[in-house]
């Protein structure tokens, strides 16, 4: 009997992440972020919605993947949640909700930055021959939530 | 939250709930007053199926035992003694420790409460067979009861002062009578009414069941009561289902102990035994009165709601009212008349909705207070105190938050008020007070705050006594002890490490405690003040804002972000436009000279690091933490608003100058300014705090007279004036000059003058020359004009400090240098 995870793929600089349908709770396009009145470091700003106020991570920069230089009108944030805590990370997009079996997953290759060794729990190589990094936020969010991440 | 996490937070809330209901009704009973033994025997035993429900053994076995003991109580009228009384008590106490034992995954062995079972096992046989006293007594029961009330109450407070003394509770035959009416037994049928039915009721179960309660309406009214006694409307909510199944076939439920009475039985008992009753009778429990119907009423039509969704429907109500906020001010802004007709009553609504929600924040604060009556009896007990609680106010509402960080406050300034603050018995005796002291807990709203007083009729903080002791323990001198007034003496129980008690107990002494209690207290928005008068007791009083989701602010803006300032912190606004003349550097920090004294300004926009603050416009801020003062400058300031307070995500913590965000009215997020982070950043440190302290107190100690006077091309100069024997009006010519110095002929004693740096006396023809001494030795000042004396407290900074000064202070908004009188001596002798 098979047994079937459901990953959000989203793609970001390039690269194809995913994450359990679980953790996620919506896909927002914001065209402003308020800045933070102190830098911290991987938290870009913050955004009301709908009385929440949501923090957001630059994912280029908190994973070390190559940061996407262009300038965009608006923001597409992953809204993500964890055992309560919740805060969006910057994609460039969502690509679908794949139903995967957890046998078809391989172990992360070893080639990966620190950061994504870190957070990638598994590797799916699909159909269309992409290859997506399962991602743990359990795990992001707890190096997030540090003590003492100022700037 | 698992189901199963759910079902034991449950079960341990209602276990607590219970367990205060044991201890209130038993400290009832031990104090003479009425006891309502089924309210007993019903939270027992829901302690104790509840327990079997989720297998805790040591307290199902404790429970267990309790209530068969209670039951001879309820069904058979045997008496409780104060030695029952002690047991039971105890027994709530070992199922408390079970339970935290519980929570925290450490359980309790069997062994560990053998001493207890054997307490309760003995307290069954005891119950099993009563005593010939106690046999005798009930045969006097008839006459007894045809006394007058003035003598029950006399044999009442008579029997406490016996261990074995029966107490006040009986057995509520009427019960069993009512509600096993539908089958009559003949000597039921016969009902004998007595001179005082109602009392005699409720106090003097007899032989017969049906003298006590006569009525067939009150067993008709005593129909939702079951078989055993136990309200089905009153029992516990979530676990309540299966708890009231074992209530009404408690057989079934557990293995039936051999000493556990059955109806039979019961009723064998009854007839054959007629149970003894001394001093106050038990309330009449069986009979369900209107208030009863009322409570039920009440339980009946309340759920449980979790604080989680609470806080969600907050948050969205919160939205709400931004959202009504942003439509108003675009119809305003727009003049669009028509649709502000239709968006008004949306707005009306939206208040009342906020307003309504808000409540369910709301708790009443008596649910905090239930486990003071047990512990200011165990404490009584332990230091051998009389200690009566009065509890005043128990429906007053205070937001939950609040009510659960004053747990602690409140827990230790009871015991205070019990350890220190009332006298041992055989003192009372002797100044002709009561030998039981009293404790009064009271609560009640004033001013749209909520205020707790803490009182008792000890014997008062003595000034004397708490000077000495703070001398002693070097919190203060002798000179500023005898310059405070009799309130702040009182106040100096808050300093850190202060404690009047000699001796330190495990209850107190330690001189951690008040300190800590006024810091808990300040965390909450709240303030603590003191009536004390010495022999007649003490009051604290602490007032607390209603709710901390909602503050008063003060929105400002700065560097681009919105921020709030909380009004709790801000004693008022300067327009920096207008205070240009009093803004000062010092050592590269900017100050503002506010009548008199120095405040340290911090730009908001500096702190945040996002630009550079400008001190030519905008505002200051003053802004109070603890003791100290310090300036906030903020480029703008918008307006006050009662802003929802949202706690900043684990993610933000390092964003330390704030304590959280809000969401303005016009949908932008202001961040919440943290005063005392903001100080503690800004380096307002304690040297800083220092010198600009606001308590009376210190400002006594620094008060001093100074002679100020200015010389040409130094400035502004101040000298003690208790330093000065005279001062001199004189001309050039009185000054000579020799060996590279000038000097001056005083009384026939030539003495130096002192010019501050200069090389010579000015341009002026006249001047003054002010004759100070120090220890013997003499020296004049040049001062081209004297100008005043100055009294006032003075904070002078040591970052402007000269070799004959102690630094720089601002004296009547003029930086003046305060000289050292022993510095200038040493620079001229």
């Amino acid at each position: 009997m098979k047994s079937i995870r459901h990953i959000c793929v989203a793609k970001l600089a390039n690269t194809y992440i995913g994450f359990d349908v679980q953790n996620v709770r919506s896909v927002y396009e914001v065209q402003k972020l308020l800045s933070l009145p102190l830098p911290l470091s991987n938290i870009i700003g913050v955004f009301n919605q709908r009385g929440k106020v949501l923090s957001v991570v630059d994912s280029n920069q908190f994973c070390k993947l190559q940061v996407n230089a262009e300038t965009k009108d608006y923001w597409t944030l992953l809204h993500l949640e964890v055992n309560g805590e919740e805060c969006c990370l910057t994609i460039d997009s969502v690509e679908e909700v794949k139903e995967v079996d957890v046998e078809d997953v391989r172990e992360p290759p070893s080639g990966l930055n620190a950061a994504m060794k870190q957070f990638c729990t598994n590797v799916l190589l699909d159909k269309n021959n992409r290859t997506i990094m399962i991602l743990d936020f359990a795990k992001m969010f707890s190096v997030l939530s540090r003590p003492v991440t100022n700037a | 939250m698992s189901f199963d996490d759910e079902i034991i937070e449950d079960f341990l809330i209602e276990s607590e709930e219970n367990l205060e209901t044991l201890d209130n009704c038993l400290m009832a009973i031990e104090n003479g007053e009425d006891g309502d033994v089924d309210a007993i025997f019903r939270a027992m035993h829901s302690v104790k199926s509840a327990a079997g429900f989720l297998e805790i053994v040591t307290l199902e076995k404790i429970a267990h035992s309790a209530e068969t003991s209670l039951s001879f109580v309820r069904d058979s009228g045997r008496v409780l003694t104060k030695e029952d009384v002690d047991v039971l008590i105890e027994s709530t106490g070992v199922a408390r420790e079970i339970l935290e034992g519980f929570k925290n995954g450490e359980p309790f062995a069997e062994s560990d409460i053998e001493a207890l079972m054997v307490r309760l096992k003995a307290m069954e046989q005891r119950m099993e067979s009563p005593d010939e006293a106690s046999e005798e007594d009930s045969h006097n029961s008839e006459s007894e009861e045809s006394e007058s009330s003035s003598d029950e109450d006399v044999e009442s407070i008579n029997q406490l002062e016996e261990p074995n003394a029966p107490l006040s509770v009986t057995a509520p035959k009427p019960i069993q009578t009512s509600v096993n009416s539908e089958n009559p037994s003949p000597q039921l049928a016969t009902p004998q009414i007595k001179s005082r039915p109602v009392r005699r009721g409720l106090k003097a179960p007899s032989a017969n069941p049906s003298i006590a309660e006569p009525t067939v309406s009150e067993s008709v009214e005593a129909s939702p009561v079951n078989q055993d006694g136990v309200d089905a409307l009153s029992t516990p909510r979530k676990l309540g289902a299966p708890q009231t199944k074992n209530v009404t076939s408690k057989e079934e439920a557990l293995p039936k102990s051999p000493s556990e009475p059955t109806a039979d039985s019961s009723t064998n008992q009854k007839n054959s035994k007629t149970p003894q009753i001394k001093g106050r009778p038990v309330r009449k429990s069986n009979r369900q009165t209107d208030s009863d119907k009322a409570e039920s009423h009440k339980t009946e039509n309340k759920v449980n709601v979790s604080t989680e969704l609470l806080d969600e429907i907050i948050n969205l109500v919160g939205e709400l009212v931004v959202a009504r906020n942003q439509i108003i001010r675009y119809v305003e802004e727009n003049g669009l008349e028509t649709i502000k007709s239709m968006v008004l009553p949306i707005s009306h609504l939206t208040t009342d909705i906020q307003e309504k929600v808000m409540k369910t924040r709301m708790r009443q604060i008596g649910s905090a207070w239930g486990r003071y009556p047990r512990m200011i009896r165990d404490l009584g007990k332990e230091i051998d105190k009389n200690v009566d609680l009065k509890m005043v106010g128990q429906e007053t509402e205070l937001d939950r938050s609040l009510l659960t960080m004053l747990q602690e406050p409140m827990r230790h300034m009871l015991r205070n008020a019990v350890d220190h603050g009332l006298e041992s018995t055989a003192e009372r005796i002797k100044a002709g007070k009561s030998p039981t002291g009293t404790v009064w807990l009271k609560a009640y709203q004033a001013s749209g705050q909520v205020v707790i007083e803490i009182s008792d009729d000890g014997k008062g903080l003595d000034p004397a006594k708490i000077a000495d002791k703070a001398i002693r323990q070097g919190i203060l001198t002798e000179q500023r002890a005898e310059m405070m007034s009799v309130e702040e003496l009182q106040k100096l129980i808050f300093s850190p490490g202060f404690s009047t008690k000699e001796a330190v107990t495990n209850i107190s002494g330690r001189g951690v405690g008040m300190d800590v209690v006024n810091t808990m207290v300040s965390k909450v928005s709240g303030i603590i003040e003191i009536d004390s008068v010495v022999g007649q007791g003490s009051t604290f009083r602490i007032r607390l804002p209603l709710t901390l989701a909602i503050l008063p602010a003060l929105i400002v803006h700065s560097a681009e972000n919105y921020f709030a300032v909380p009004q709790d912190n801000l004693l008022e606004i300067i327009d920096l436009r207008d205070g240009q003349d009093k803004l000062n550097e010092l050592g590269g920090a900017k100050v503002y000279s506010l009548r008199g004294n120095l405040l340290p300004l911090v730009g908001l926009a500096d702190l945040t690091g996002q630009a550079q603050t400008s001190f030519e416009k905008g505002y200051i801020l003053v802004i109070q933490v603890n003791s100290s003062k310090f300036g906030l400058v903020v480029e703008n300031i918008l307006d006050t608003e009662e802003i929802v307070v949202k706690p900043l995500g684990k993610e933000l913590h390092g964003l330390d100058l704030f304590s959280g965000v809000t969401i303005h009215g016009n949908g932008k997020i202001a961040w919440i300014v943290d005063a005392a982070s903001v100080a503690l950043k800004a380096q307002i440190d304690d040297s800083l705090i220092s010198d600009n302290k606001d308590t009376e107190a210190e400002e006594y100690e620094d008060m001093q007279s100074l002679l100020r006077f200015d010389v040409q091309s130094v400035g502004s100069i101040a000298v003690d004036i208790l330093s000065v024997i005279r001062v001199e009006q004189v001309t050039r010519k009185d000054v000579l000059h020799h060996s590279g110095r000038f000097v001056y002929s005083f009384n026939g004693e030539v003495i130096p003058v002192f010019t501050f740096g200069r090389l010579d006396l000015g341009d002026t023809e006249s001047f003054s020359l002010i004759i100070i001494e120090d220890d013997g030795r003499k020296i004049a000042l040049l001062a081209h004009e004297i100008q005043d004396v100055v009294r006032q407290a003075i904070h002078p900074s040591p970052l402007l400090k000269e070799a004959w000064s102690i630094g720089m202070a601002i004296l009547d908004d003029v930086p003046t240098a305060i000289i050292a009188v022993d510095s200038v001596l040493e620079c001229v002798l």
